[in-house]
Order: structure tokens, then sequence, then C-alpha cells
């Protein structure tokens, strides 16, 4: 087996967290479909395979314990939320702005898709860790 | 950012197509509103702008009324001596309301409003996914 089953669970839990996130991202952009000078965003995707890789992240973060208050607390990798960058726009409206309701609801179906295969996948995992627990059924 | 900011965005974006809504059905029905008194303006055509505000709870960018405005488009001058709001040479004033570009312009406010529906709508089907999991 390529990796351990937490390891899939944090996986797709991070990739279910993007993906809420982007798409709380281009439903701002549909909104502001007719805000004045309003340049569309979308989120850079975070490099999921360092996840399973064992890359930072991979491990489940523990705090540093402090003894004083003044001390600084230790940051956690996994804590990073992922950078929002401008979408390239090829049409601005006269009023400056940039959104192309067709894109975004292309783009929102892209996070949808991929929203629902993480869940089924989950799903499928405590499938079959439930079937190696013998709680399986069958 | 999650799915519960996605629906609240997908909202405030639904509120502020129908308030644009209401601005050019309020602009359609005083296509004709001529003045009271002779000599008189009319209706002036209403306009209304979009800004995003942020919210400060969840760091989303929210849309939201700016303002309502007038067009100072010029009025529309008309000869009819018999009309009571007629002045002295006969002419009537009739606002600047052009028909075609209300009816554009709300047919543009309906898709707008359709797509910010949508966002919604996978929004609610993604939450439902997640508790889907529990079962």
């Amino acid at each position: 087996m390529a990796a351990p089953l937490p390891a899939l669970f944090q996986l797709l839990s991070a990739r279910a967290g993007f993906l809420q996130a982007r798409h709380a991202v281009l439903a701002q952009n549909v909104a502001n479909a007719d805000t004045p000078r309003y340049q569309p965003q979308d989120l850079v995707e975070p490099a999921f395979e360092a996840l399973l890789r064992g890359g930072p992240g991979s491990t489940p973060s523990v705090a540093v314990a402090r003894t004083r208050s003044a001390h600084l607390a230790g940051a956690s990798p996994g804590a990073a939320s992922p950078r929002q960058r401008p979408i390239e726009a090829f049409e601005t409206a006269p009023a400056g702005n940039a959104v192309i309701i067709e894109e975004q609801i292309r783009l929102m179906g892209q996070a949808d898709r991929g929203y629902q295969l993480a869940t089924n996948l989950y799903g499928k995992y405590v499938g079959m860790m439930r079937t190696a627990l013998g709680a399986g059924g069958a | 950012m999650d799915l519960e900011t996605s629906m609240r965005i997908a909202a405030a974006g639904m509120q502020a197509q129908s308030a644009r809504l209401r601005v050019t059905a309020e602009n359609l029905a005083n296509a004709q509103s001529t003045a009271e008194s002779p000599g008189g303006d009319p209706y002036q055509r209403k306009t209304i702008s979009f800004a995003n505000a942020l919210d400060r709870a969840t760091g989303a960018r929210l849309v939201e009324v700016r303002r309502y405005g007038t067009d100072p488009a010029a009025f529309e001058r008309r000869f009819e001596p018999s009309h009571p709001a007629a002045d002295a040479s006969g002419y009537v004033l009739y606002p600047n309301v052009n028909p075609l570009i209300e009816l554009m312009d709300m047919r543009e406010a309906q898709r707008s409003f359709e797509a910010n529906l949508t966002a919604l709508q996978q929004a609610r089907g993604m939450l439902q996914r997640t508790l889907d999991l529990l079962r």
C-alpha cells in the first residue's frame, strides 16, 4: 500500500477544505459580476501531493508546549490558507468589471465535481476501514 | 471561507440584483410620468450602482448597493398644447426613460440573479454531500 489510510483521510479533507474555499471565492466573483472595477479572483491550488509523499504537513502537527506566555507559539504547517490570485481577464466591461459569468459558472462546476470526488472517496475509505474492522456487512 | 460563506455571498448577490430589478421596474412604471404643474420637470430616470463590501466576520467580499442616482440625460420634449403639464409654448417634458434599455437591464439583472442562484444551489449540494458522509 502506497500511503496509510490516515494520510488519505487528511489529504481528502484538505482537498475538500480547499474546494470549499475556492467555491466561496468564485461565488464572490459571480455576486460582484456588476460591481464597477471588480477584478475576479481565484485560489492557487496547493500541492496536495506533498501530503501523500511525506512532505511538510504530512504528519499531524504537534503544538509546542509553552512554559511562559511570552514564548512564541510554534506555527503549524497545515494552517496556511491558499493564496488568492487574480484571474487574467480577456474581456473587461466599460465600467472596469472583468467577471465573465459563464467562466465563473464553469469553474464552480469544476469545484463542485472535485468536491463530489473527494467526498465519495472519503466515504469509500470509511467503508474500507469498516470492512477491515469486520463491521462492513457481507 | 467555507460553504456557509459561499451561500452568504450568493444571497448578497441576489439581494443586490433584486434591488436593481426594482429600480428598473420603477423606471418602466414611470416612463410616462409627466409633471403635475405646467412647465415642471417629469420623472427622472433612476440608476443603481454596486460596490463590494468586506464582511469582517467571514473575510468575504460581499456585494451591496452603493448608491441610487439619477440619470442626467435630457428629457424628451413633445408638442402637446392640450396636455395639462404643457408649458407656455405648448411643449411637454417626458421622462428620459428608454423602455428598450430598461428591458435589457431587467433581463441582465435576471441572468445575474440566476447565476447567483446557481452558486447558492451548488453550495447547498456540496454541503449536503458532506452531511451524507455521516450516513
